[in-house]
């Protein structure tokens, strides 16, 4: 019994060496929801009208509180309602970047395509809520490097909503982003 | 590499003891019970399944080769500016492989047993959307086991999963974690010689 004791105690200081090795916030850590709603809703149009979604994380007070201690961006969702002003089926899509693009051309060409492949029927609405966007989303490794740096430079990054087809015509209502972080909760 | 070594000192721990001390006994078993994503405002409770076997290595030791699954429930966000709607999102799920080391009551025979778990995993954890990330994780707990009979029992378990993963990308970062608190019940059969 005492060999086993002595066994089962260096196993545990072990284990115990590698919990300090990985750091003590390893184990103080947790994840956090953070909701960035009450963004400006957005119209978009083939070579009149495209505007972006600027967003300022210093407004929102859930990453304010949690800023200075996160270790990683875990997950990044959306909502929002899209119309389809075309007599056609839209395909629709989301762009991410870290600079500010006016035009659907560099935004094809510099931003990050975050989502993609949301079915618009022709003359249609589609609503897509937090966890179905998880269905059209990619590029997600490159996408949190534009959340991450710009937290921790400026704190913004830029929206753009997009339709692959041309000429498009949408516009898009109760725009919300969801971000999953890992840091001291 | 840190999993490997604490693997590897792991297993050498098991190979040092004497295998002679105890007369060859195995079990196999299945567990399932409740997953609880402790301070994860992403995910919420959820299930937990799992196969497996233990080898006993002194009348106070064991090692369990063991595969557990858990699945988180979905997370939930109340969104204010559309009227406190609830959306909610895929929770994700883990796949482990790794090796218990049990120690206390742990020959399996008649009655009532007592031991502590300590154990390191390959774990994998899949969220829909999201590419796959699968770390060295470690597992802690307790369990107390009753035997039926010398060859079957039931046990109750408490244990900790610490998933840790650092974020590469990201040189600002530290070593964060995941972690899931599960508490299972579990059939076992015991092949080999009886107590009595």
């Amino acid at each position: 019994m005492k060999k086993t004791f002595m066994i089962a105690l260096k196993i545990g200081l072990g284990i115990f060496a590698l919990l300090m090795m990985l750091g003590n916030n390893c184990i103080t850590s947790g994840n956090i929801v953070v909701v960035i709603d009450n963004l400006p809703d957005l119209v978009g149009q083939t070579n009149t009208t495209f505007d972006s979604s600027p967003v300022d994380l210093e407004n929102n007070s859930d990453w304010k509180d949690h800023r200075d201690q996160l270790n990683s961006v875990d997950d990044i969702g959306f909502a929002c309602k899209i119309t389809n002003h075309e007599s056609s089926v839209a395909t629709g899509q989301i762009w991410i970047s870290e600079k500010l693009y006016s035009s659907p051309a560099d935004v094809r060409t510099s931003a990050v395509k975050i989502l993609d492949g949301i079915a618009i029927p022709a003359g249609g609405i589609r609503s897509i809520e937090w966890k179905e966007s998880a269905d059209f989303l990619s590029n997600f490794s490159e996408a949190k490097t534009i959340v991450y740096s710009a937290s921790s430079k400026k704190e913004m990054f830029y929206l753009y909503f997009m339709v692959a087809e041309t000429p498009f015509h949408i516009d898009v209502k109760d725009i919300i982003v969801f971000l999953s972080v890992n840091g001291k909760p | 590499m840190k999993f490997r070594i604490a693997l590897l000192i792991l297993l050498l721990s098991v190979v040092m003891i004497n295998p002679m001390a105890q007369a060859f006994r195995f079990s196999v078993g299945a567990f399932g019970g409740l997953n609880l994503p402790v301070a994860q405002e992403d995910t919420k409770s959820g299930t937990v399944m799992g196969l497996k076997a233990r080898i006993p290595v002194t009348t106070y030791l064991a090692v369990e080769p063991n595969y557990t699954y858990l699945k988180n429930g979905d997370g939930e966000a109340k969104i204010g500016s559309l009227g406190d709607i609830t959306m909610t999102r895929d929770g994700g799920k883990y796949s482990t492989f790794g090796i218990d080391v049990v120690f206390g009551s742990v020959s399996g025979y008649k009655g009532l047993n007592a031991y502590g778990i300590l154990g390191v995993a390959s774990a994998k954890f899949a969220k829909k959307g999201l590419p796959d990330l699968t770390k060295g994780s470690l597992w802690l707990g307790v369990g107390f086991e009753f035997g039926i009979t010398d060859y079957l029992s039931v046990d109750f378990r408490g244990k900790g999963l610490i998933f840790p993963y650092k974020d590469d990308d990201y040189d600002k970062g530290d070593t964060g974690s995941r972690k899931n608190g599960i508490i299972t019940v579990g059939l076992n059969y015991y092949f080999g010689i009886s107590e009595e």
